[in-house]
C-alpha cells in the first residue's frame, strides 16, 4: 500500500496524466495537434487523447465564456458555466459525428446550460432583474484583443454597456439567446435552430419580438448615435 | 406575377427575413411594386440595424475568462478521471464491465453504502466502514483509517492486471486536486494489480498522500 501511494504521491511512476505517454499515437505526434482543425481535433478526442481536447478548450474558451456572459450577464457564474460546457462536450464527443460544426454543436451545449441556469435561479424576463447586471467585469478578467473589450471599455462608455446589457436581461431567455446569436455571433437561423433546439419560425419569431422589445428601450441610445 | 404585397402581408416572420436580407427574388420584387411597404420595410431595417450594430459594438463575441490557463487546467484535471474509466469513445469497453474495475467498483459501493449510513462523517480515528467487502472471492479488501492522510483507505488485492494493450489514464494523486470531503476517490495501479479508495473526511484539506510514504 505505501510503496503505492509514495510512487504515485510523488508522481515518479505516473501512470496517468495529461499526455499519457510520450511518442506517437493515432499517427499524431504529442504536441503536434495545436495546428490542427476542429474535425481532426474531434477525432483524436473520440479515440481519448484529452491534449487534442485542451486545444479546443485553449480554442473557444473565450468565445464560450463570452457568450455565457452575455446571456447570464453575471460574470462570475459563466466562469463556472463554461467549465461545465467543456465537460459535458468532452462527455458528449463520442455522440458527436460533425455533421455541424464544432463551435456550434458547442454552442448548443452552452445554451442549454445556461438556460437551465436561469432556469433553476428563476430569472425571466422582467423577475430578478438586476440593473447592475453586466456592468462589473469580474477581478481578472483578460480581453481577447480584435473583438474581446467588455461593454463598458469598448466605447469608454460604461453606461452605454450597461443600459444595453440591462435590456437584454429583461427579456427572456430564450429570446435573449436568439437575438445574440443573430446580432454579435452571426448565426444562420439554421444554426441558431439548432442551437438552441428550436423551429425556423420560432427563430423568426423570437428573433421579432426581441429586437422590437430591444428597439423600445434602447432606441434613444441608436438614434443618438446616428 | 403575382400582386404587390400590401402591409397586411408583412408578417413577423417575412418582416424577420427582410431584414436579416433573406427573402426571395420574387418577395423582393413584390415589395419593390408597392412604395408603401417598401418605405415601412425600409424604416423596420434602420431600426433594427440601429440594435444590432449597439450589439455587437458593445457585446463581447470573446472574452477571456479570468485566469485562462487555470481555466483550461481544470477542464482537464475533470475529465482526466473520466478517461481513465474509458469514457471517451475509443474505449472499446464499458469501465464497469471491465474484469480488473469490478470488484473495484463494488467494493467502492459497498463502501459507499456504510458510509452513507454512518451519516456521512468520516475521520474521527477509526475507518468509517463496518465492512469492506468484494464480490469476487480472489479479490482480498480491508480498510483502515490513516491519520496521516486524514481518510479511510479501502485497500483491494488480487486484482487482475490491466492488459499490457491498455492506455491507461487517470489522476495522478498528487495532481487529484482538492479532495471533496466524504466524496471517495478511486486510484488504481496500471500493472500492480492493486487498488485504492480513499474517502476523505470532512475535516481534511486533502489526501495527504506524501505523509503515508
Amino acid at each position: 500500500m505505501e510503496a503505492l501511494l509514495s510512487r504515485t504521491g510523488c508522481g515518479e511512476e505516473r501512470v496517468l496524466g495529461a499526455r499519457g505517454g510520450a511518442g506517437e499515437r493515432g499517427g499524431v505526434e504529442e504536441g503536434a495537434v495545436e495546428g490542427l482543425e476542429d474535425g481532426d481535433l474531434v477525432r483524436l478526442c473520440q479515440e481519448g487523447r484529452p491534449e487534442a481536447f485542451e486545444v479546443l478548450v485553449n480554442r473557444y474558451r473565450s468565445r464560450v465564456y463570452a457568450v455565457i456572459v452575455n446571456l447570464t450577464g453575471n460574470e462570475a457564474d459563466a466562469w463556472d458555466l463554461s467549465q461545465e460546457v467543456f465537460v459535458k462536450a468532452w462527455r458528449g464527443l463520442g455522440r458527436f459525428e460533425a455533421r455541424s460544426q464544432f463551435y456550434t454543436w458547442l454552442y448548443r451545449i452552452a445554451h442549454h446550460a445556461t438556460y437551465d441556469w436561469l432556469r433553476k435561479r428563476k430569472i425571466v424576463a422582467g423577475v430578478e432583474f438586476d440593473e447592475r447586471v453586466g456592468q462589473r467585469p469580474a477581478a481578472g478578467a483578460v480581453t481577447v484583443p480584435q473583438a474581446a473589450l467588455g461593454p463598458d471599455e469598448r466605447l469608454g462608455n460604461k453606461e452605454v454597456g450597461g443600459r444595453i446589457a440591462a435590456a437584454l436581461q429583461e427579456l427572456s431567455p430564450e429570446h435573449r439567446a436568439v437575438v445574440l446569436l443573430k446580432e454579435v455571433e452571426g448565426l444562420s437561423y439554421q444554426e441558431i435552430a439548432e442551437a438552441v433546439g428550436c423551429s425556423l419560425g420560432t427563430v423568426m419569431s423570437r428573433l421579432f419580438y426581441a429586437r422590437k422589445r430591444l428597439q423600445g428601450v434602447l432606441r434613444d441610445l441608436y438614434e443618438a448615435g446616428g | 406575377m403575382k400582386a404587390p404585397l400590401t402591409s397586411d402581408d408583412v408578417s413577423e416572420e417575412f418582416l424577420t427575413r427582410w431584414i436579416d436580407g433573406q427573402v426571395s427574388e420574387e418577395e423582393a420584387e413584390r415589395v419593390g411594386r408597392s412604395p408603401e411597404v417598401a418605405a415601412l420595410l425600409a424604416r423596420e431595417v434602420d431600426l433594427a440595424r440601429g440594435v444590432g450594430g449597439l450589439l455587437r459594438e458593445h457585446m463581447p463575441t470573446a472574452l477571456e475568462p479570468p485566469g485562462p490557463e487555470f481555466f483550461t487546467r481544470r477542464v482537464l484535471e475533470e475529465i482526466r478521471g473520466e478517461v481513465s474509466l474509458g469514457v471517451a469513445r475509443g474505449a472499446r469497453r464499458r469501465w464497469w464491465k471491465m474484469a480488473w474495475v469490478a470488484p473495484m467498483a463494488s467494493a467502492a459501493a459497498v463502501a459507499l453504502l456504510f458510509l452513507a449510513a454512518s451519516g456521512g462523517r468520516l475521520g474521527g480515528g477509526e475507518p468509517r466502514v463496518a465492512r469492506a467487502y468484494a464480490p469476487d472471492p480472489k479479490v482480498l479488501a480491508h480498510a483502515f483509517y490513516s491519520e496521516a492522510a486524514e481518510a479511510t483507505v479501502i485497500d483491494l488485492e488480487g486484482l487482475e492486471p490491466v492488459p499490457d494493450g491498455r492506455e491507461i489514464r487517470a489522476y495522478a494523486v498528487a495532481e487529484a486536486g482538492p479532495a471533496v470531503p466524504g466524496r471517495g476517490q478511486l486510484f488504481h495501479a496500471a500493472n500492480g494489480g492493486r487498488a485504492v479508495l480513499a474517502l476523505v473526511g470532512e475535516g481534511a484539506e486533502g489526501p495527504r498522500w506524501r505523509a503515508l510514504e
